[in-house]
Order: C-alpha cells, then structure tokens, then sequence
C-alpha cells in the first residue's frame, strides 16, 4: 500500500501499487500539469535563507548522540 | 373564435370577484376553470403535446398527473401523492387534495368540471393565477392529454363527503360523473392504461418514475410521494420525502464524492413579480460539474434565464470575494468563470408565474426579468455565506485558483512544445547542448551541470564520443526580497525536457529517452545541493519514470585535492579526509605519559589509533558542553571517583541552596523526592528549582567509560595540570621520527595529530566544479573507471513525495529539516 499527499492539492491518497495511479505523486493528471507550469514559470524557489542554518548543523548533531 | 370570446368573458369574472375580495383563495370551483381550445387533434399528434412517443412521452404521461396533485400540494391543501404502477401495466396517482370539483362547469353548464378537465385541453386550475400562482406542468396541456391517450381512464373524486366517479375510453366519457358512495376524506385518484395505438410500448419503467418522483420530493419540500410497483413477483415500494429540500438534493447529488464544505442554500423572492428563487449548492473535490435548474418544477435542461443570473453572479461573488480575503499567490492570475464550475454541484428552482419556455424541447427559460433576480438573490446570499463562512470560502476559492492554474498552465505547456518545433530553437534541442555524437541508450550520459562556465570546463574534459553537457544557470536574484533564490527558470526546465527527450508527464515515455544515464553534476556545497534537490523534485514530479528505472544519477565531485611528493589523490568527504590525516599524522607515532619511567606505558599503534578515536569523540562532545557556558574544570572534578563518569542533570536551586549534579535518573528522583520544592505544584511562580538534562554528557560518558577501560584514564587529563602562577607541566608527549610534542591535556592530541598528517602534503579544498581544469573534472567525476556515480533511488517512493511537498511548502522549519538531513535516499553505486 503506497499512501501519498498530492503536492499540488494536499489531497491525500492510498494505492495499492503504483501502476493504479499513473499521475503519481499527483493525485490527478490535472495537479501534475499545475505542477508543471510552476516549473516553467520558475515559481520553484529554494530561498538563499535556508543557508545560514546548514551551519548549525553539527551542534544538532553532537546533541543528539 | 367564439372559445376566445369565453375566455375573455371568463377572466374578466374571475378578476372582477377577486377584486371585491368576497370569494376566498381556498375556494376551488367549477368558475375557475377555463377553456381554451378543442381536444380531437390530440390522438392524431400527440408529439405535439408531450413531445414523443416514446418512453419519454409514455412517463409524461404520469408526471401530467402528478404534477396536477404537487399543484394542489403548492397551494398548500395536498400533503401525500401516491403513485402505482399496476399489475395490468397502468398507473394511477393518488392525492389527498381537494378533490377536482364534480359540479357543473360554469363555462359548460351540461358537463361537470371533473369531465371539463379531463377532455378539455388547457382547462385547469394552472390557466389561472387565482388558484395556482405558480404552476408546474411542462406542455400545460394537462391531465387532458392524459385522458386522450389512454385506452381507459378512471377518476375517483372525494369530495364534500361523497366518492365521485367517471370512465373514459380513448378519452370518450362512458357516462356521467356518478356517485358511488360516501366518503370520509378528500382527494383525488386517476388511474389510466396508455394506449397500445398511440405508444408502441406501454410498459413503465419504475427507475424512470423513481428518479422523476425523487426530484419532485426535493423541490417540494414536505411533501410526501409514495411510488408502489404491483407488477412482477415482489412488488416495489419507496418513499420520497425531503424536510431539506433543495439542500438534501445537493447531498444526494453529492452522495459519491468527497465535499469541500456544507451545502449553502441561497434563496429570495421578488414580491412585484411573485417570483421565488431557490439555490443550493456545494463543492466537492472533483472536476466535474453537476448543475441542474427548474423552473416550477420543469427541469430546464436547456437552461436559460435563471441559469445565466446564477453563474454570473457565481463568477463575480467568488471574484470580488478571492481579491479581498484570498489574493492568489499569483497575481497574474485571472479566475474566469469557468474556473467557478469545477467541483460545483448546484441545483437552481425558480417559481415562475408565467413562464416562458424556449429552444429544441421547450426545456429553455425564456423569462429576462429572471435573470436580474436570480443573480441579485444569489450575489446577496452568497456574499453574505462568504463572510460568516471564511473557511469554506477558503477552499472554494483555493480550488477555483487552482482550476485557474491549471488553465494557464495548460497553455504554458503547449507553448513549450510549440517552440520546440519552432525554427529558431535549431532542429528541437536546446542550443545551449553540448551533444554526444552516439546515442546508446545504455552507455551514453547527459550531464547537467550547475553554471557556464563549470558547463565549458566539463565540455573540456568529457568524453564526446558518449557524454554531452547542459549547462543550467540555477540561480536568479528576487528583487523582492532583496536575496538570491535557487531556481530551475523557463529556459532551463524547456532544455531538460529538451535533451533528456522522453516526455513528461502522461507523455512520458522512457524507451525515448536520449541517454542512458542522466547526471546532475554540482558544487559539493550547499548551494549545489539545493539545486540537486530542485532537480532531483523537478525529475520525480514530472519524469517519475525515468527515475523509477534507475536512469537518474548524481555526480560526486572531490572535496579536497592532496598532493604529496608529485603524488595527487582527491578525497569526496570531510570524514574521509579526516581519516587520511590521522593516518599519516600518526605513522610511527608513540605516546607516553610525561613522568613515565616504564617503557611500556607508551601508546603505539592499533592502540594509538583506537585512542585518537576516543579522545576525538570527547572532543567533539566538549564542544558541545562549551556551548553551556558552564566551567568544564569544576564539571570535570565532580567525575565519579569508580565509574569516572559525569552528571547527567544540573539541578539549580535558587533559594540559597546549592546546585546538585544528580548522576542518573534515579539519583535525580531520589533528590527530588528529598527535596520538594515548596511551591512546586505547577502554579508557576513557586518553581524554585529548575532540572536541566546535559544530553551531550550521554556522549561524552560512552567515551570516558572507554576510556578508562580501555587505557586506565580519567576525565582530569582532558585539561591542563593546574598549577598557580606558572605554565603547567606537559601531561603527555608524543613522540614521532626524532620529535617529541609536548601536550598539555589528552583533548591535543587531536588537534597535533591533525597537523603533523598536513605536514609536507599540498591540500587543495575545492569550493566548486569551476576551480577544477577540465582534466582534474575528467579524472575526477566523469571518467567511468575512476568516478563514483550515486544512482538515485526511490525505494519508498511515498514517504519522498512528502518530503518534496514538504520542502516546497510555506512552512519553513520542515523544509530546513529537510535540507539538512538529505532525506531523499541515495545510494552509492560504483560504476
């Protein structure tokens, strides 16, 4: 059973196998387009924000050993 | 002619009497029938009556009658109708109404109304707005039309205490209306078989008669309508009664699919033109749209004034709603209105007093004032259910801006492969493509590579006989937010559909693709690790396939570059580099305590080498513990003198009383519980003393526990002898070739050992693929027998695709998680 959120419409979905839902990880074709006309509209932003937190991470690290 | 005369004469005495207000309402008589046209053309064209003869037409035939009695029901003197498919194949209808008058009629003095009604077509309470304001009834030919096309009909009256009859062949009366006997109740019953010379079927279909009788119960709210079928070996029976009306239609309408919110019943009236508005509806999470109208209980399949009034106003409610309360995240973004339909289920009742029906089937409202009323009923309702239902309103929104979106983005991907063909993009591949010149589909590779000009040194150094390179630029600066962001653009994901060649999507079809192995080739730091992620989702979404049969790969570019006696070797990762400097630092080293006079205390070796791991383990966790600002020489002392291990919990007492370094939880409970604190039963300000568990010590333990078994050491030579006013003396020194290094504490050696391993070796730290030449990238990276490839691999698909939505979402916490723990699985393959 393969359990899934779309990403598109939060929508979530259960599967036996992946071959029942050919617009995986979309729960529908539709979403899939959506999804892809983000990309093309370069909507799709990791923000230079998530940098300064890479450097924290031994202390996390070290703290949880 | 002369029927147009009696007409006239008739409604002016209808109005005349209503004027003077002297007859009341309820008053159902033989004056307010009307005449208006002969019977005898109605056996010769009966489509021009109820439309055809099929079975469309032969269940007409019922709805006739039935819609006689939910008249009555309007008028609010009818509660219950039943309706009977017989054993013999006829249907009766039965109401508990009134009862049609049996008296004589005032326009035919020789016939009673009951036979008026039933052989004069257009004669009926529905011709005047006196008994009936509104009307059902699609053709207005009446019960008439019944009565002549049926091979008999029967009517049972029950009426001013009497049960009254008539028999009709081929809508010939038999004789008179008769009295049969007495009666203690009101109604009226029709039972009628069709005629075989008019129907080439006679046969009712009860699905047919449900589905009809079911909608009826919906949009007459109240009334009861009971369906019997006597045929066959166990008869049928249902009910149909609706306390909701419109509302539970939407429900049922809805039965199968996953709703959005409740349904919202949206309904007005305008007084001047008695015209009565009903809307229900309700999203639900399809794309499909159900939308069905009446008017006076027709269903308008055609459409017309009413439905137009309905979705303009739909369109411009949620509009002006979504631009103040729910901007999208696109502001380009333009919601039309069909964008509204998806997931609507909506049913719209108008009551009309004279309607006006239009179109191929007469099933078309052609009434203009509807359309204005209509759309101020449901402007005002729906704005008003917008506002107190923020979320519903929400989501409806949501999903009409996504409808949207996918609209757009329809578009965007036909223009996508319309400037693919297109002359100017040069025989279909990107420009930017440094091609490969054969094309196996198992040893040819694409690599793409972050930025210009790491694309020329890969092109430098590649083998072009089998791999080719696309260089993508990953980054654009938002002006907005004044920062640099990682992005796949327009030009970069068109080049990788481009290249890669096996469509996307439902397209998608991996037996097309161009490569063998596509491989994503970055910096080793975090900026080419965001990249790597936006590419390794863009791929996952949209070529799942591709990754799904291993063809997606990630390139692992060195980290350092150590040159030694003319000798160069790369190292991929800081823990591999840390290895390798340990490893020479400690070639032939030795270390022996300070004051030590025995030989065989020194430390050499596999021991040596098990030591540093120790000591690089407590040093690590010490800094961890420096972050705590504690004093580490007082923490060290409280060491325990046999296990030599640390306190797991600080304990602060503010009322004077003294700190307590419990060791272990048990110590901690047993401290607690001798020491309660006086006002520490949770209101708040009494919390006298504050617990703080030291986690890294769990650490920093696992290693001293070792290291006193293993080299009968304790935590005090982690730091300097202490000595007042002069530089303490070494704790150990470490002796290597012909030198001898002092330490000071056992925490040094690691920090030595490090150094003496850079000694006489050149360390080349890349930042990037652009401070490789081509050749170092060749060696490295690319060249098959020398590189390391990871294979991307999607063994729980599911949980990935979480991770993704999750690293694309608003919520910034999990998706620095995500970030940093590199959730999506990626296997090391050497290829």
């Amino acid at each position: 059973m393969i359990r899934g959120k779309c990403p598109i419409c939060g929508k979530v979905f259960e599967v036996a196998k992946l071959d029942d839902l050919p617009s995986f990880p979309f729960c529908t074709d539709r979403c899939r387009l959506v999804d892809l006309g983000r990309w093309i509209d370069g909507a799709y932003a990791i923000p230079e924000a998530a940098r300064p937190v890479q450097a924290e991470v031994p202390e996390a690290e070290e703290d949880e050993e | 002619m002369a029927l147009n005369t009696e007409n006239a004469n008739a409604t002016a005495e209808i109005t005349g009497r209503n004027a003077d207000g002297g007859n009341g309402r309820g008053d159902y008589t033989e004056a307010n029938i009307r005449v208006l046209e002969g019977i005898e053309a109605m056996r010769k064209r009966p489509g021009m009556y109820i439309g055809d003869t099929t079975t469309r037409g032969l269940h007409h035939l019922v709805y006739e009658v039935v819609d006689n009695s939910i008249d009555e029901a309007l008028a609010g003197y009818c509660r219950t109708i039943g309706v009977t498919i017989h054993a013999d194949g006829s249907a009766s209808v039965v109401d508990d109404g009134r009862g049609i008058p049996v008296g004589a009629h005032g326009q035919f003095t020789d016939k009673s109304t009951l036979e008026v009604v039933l052989t004069k077509p257009h004669a009926g309470g529905k011709f005047d707005h006196d008994t009936y304001k509104v009307s059902g009834g699609l053709h207005g030919v009446g019960v008439t039309v019944v009565n002549a096309l049926s091979e008999w009909l029967e009517a049972e009256v029950h009426r001013d205490g009497k049960v009254w009859r008539q028999d009709y062949k081929q809508g010939e009366p038999c004789g008179p209306v008769r009295e049969v006997g007495p009666a203690r109740t009101t109604g009226t019953k029709i039972q009628f078989l069709p005629d075989n010379e008019i129907f080439p079927v006679i046969e009712f279909d009860y699905d047919v008669l449900e589905k009809r009788l079911r909608e009826l119960a919906y949009l007459n709210k109240g009334i009861r309508i009971g369906l019997v079928d006597e045929r066959g070996d166990e008869p049928k029976a249902e009910e149909f009664y609706s306390s909701g009306g419109l509302v539970e239609f939407v429900e049922y309408l809805n039965r199968a699919q996953t709703k959005i919110h409740n349904p919202v019943l949206l309904s007005g009236k305008d007084e001047e033109r008695a015209v009565e508005v009903e809307v229900a509806l309700q999203y639900n999470e399809s794309i499909g749209e159900t939308l069905v109208t009446y008017c006076n209980n027709i269903n308008t399949v055609e459409g017309g004034t009413h439905l137009t009034g309905f979705r303009a106003a739909l369109t411009r409610t949620l509009n002006v709603y979504a631009r103040q309360a729910a901007p999208a995240r696109n502001k380009d973004l333009e919601i039309k209105g069909e964008d509204f339909k998806e997931g609507l289920t909506a049913i719209i009742s108008v009551r009309v007093p004279d309607p006006q029906f239009e179109g191929q089937t007469k099933t078309k409202l052609g009434n203009g004032e509807v359309e204005g009323i209509v759309s101020k009923v449901v402007n005002e309702k729906l704005a008003e259910f917008l506002e107190q239902n923020p979320q519903a309103a929400k989501k409806v929104i949501a999903k009409a801006q996504l409808a949207a979106e996918a609209r757009e983005a329809a578009r965007k991907a036909r223009d996508l492969v319309r400037n693919r063909k297109g002359v100017l993009s040069g025989g279909g591949l990107p420009g930017k493509l440094m091609d490969c010149t054969t094309h196996d589909q198992d040893s040819s590779e694409l690599f793409l590579v972050e930025g210009d000009s790491a694309g020329g040194t890969a092109e430098g150094g590649r083998d072009r006989l089998y791999q080719a390179i696309l260089p993508l630029r990953g980054k654009i600066l938002n002006v907005e937010r004044a920062r640099i962001d990682r992005v796949l653009g327009n030009e970069e994901v068109r080049n990788i559909i481009t290249a890669v060649g096996n469509g996307i999507g439902e397209d998608e079809d991996p037996a097309k693709r161009r490569y063998g192995k596509v491989v994503m080739m970055s910096d080793a730091d975090v900026d080419g690790s965001h990249i790597r992620t936006l590419l390794m989702t863009f791929f996952y979404r949209q070529m799942p396939k591709l990754v799904a049969e291993g063809h997606l790969y990630v390139a692992q570019p060195p980290l350092y570059m150590l040159t030694q006696k003319k000798q160069r070797r790369y190292v991929q990762t800081e823990p591999e580099m840390q290895g390798i400097l340990n490893e020479v630092g400690l070639a032939g080293a030795r270390l022996e305590p300070a004051n030590a006079t025995d030989p065989a205390s020194a430390i050499e070796g596999d021991r040596l080498k098990a030591l540093l791991e120790v000591v690089t383990g407590l040093d690590n966790a010490l800094r961890a513990f420096g972050r705590r600002n504690l004093p580490l020489r007082p923490f060290l002392a409280r060491a325990h003198p046999e296990t030599g291990l640390l306190p797991l919990y600080h304990v602060q007492g503010f009322a004077g009383s003294e700190d307590a370094w419990p060791y272990t939880a048990e110590e901690l409970e047993s401290y607690q519980h001798a020491h309660p604190s006086p006002g520490g039963d949770g209101s708040g300000d009494g919390e006298l003393t504050q617990v703080t568990e030291l986690h890294e010590v769990r650490t920093l333990n696992k290693w001293l526990a070792r290291l006193l078994a293993d080299f009968g050491l304790r935590a005090d030579v982690l730091l300097p002898v202490e000595i007042t006013g002069d530089d303490p003396p070494p704790r150990f020194i470490l002796a290597r070739e012909d030198e001898e290094h002092p330490l000071l504490d056992l925490r040094s050696l690691v920090a030595t050992v490090r150094h003496l391993g850079e000694k006489g070796m050149k360390i080349t730290r890349f930042k990037g693929l652009g401070e490789m030449d081509a050749e170092q990238l060749w060696e490295t990276t690319m060249d098959p027998t020398k590189r390391t490839l990871m294979k991307v691999q999607l063994d729980d698909v599911a949980a990935a695709n979480d991770l993704f939505t999750t690293l694309m979402g608003d919520d910034v916490e999990p998706r620095r998680e995500f970030i940093e723990k590199h959730a999506l699985e990626v296997k090391n393959l050497d290829v």
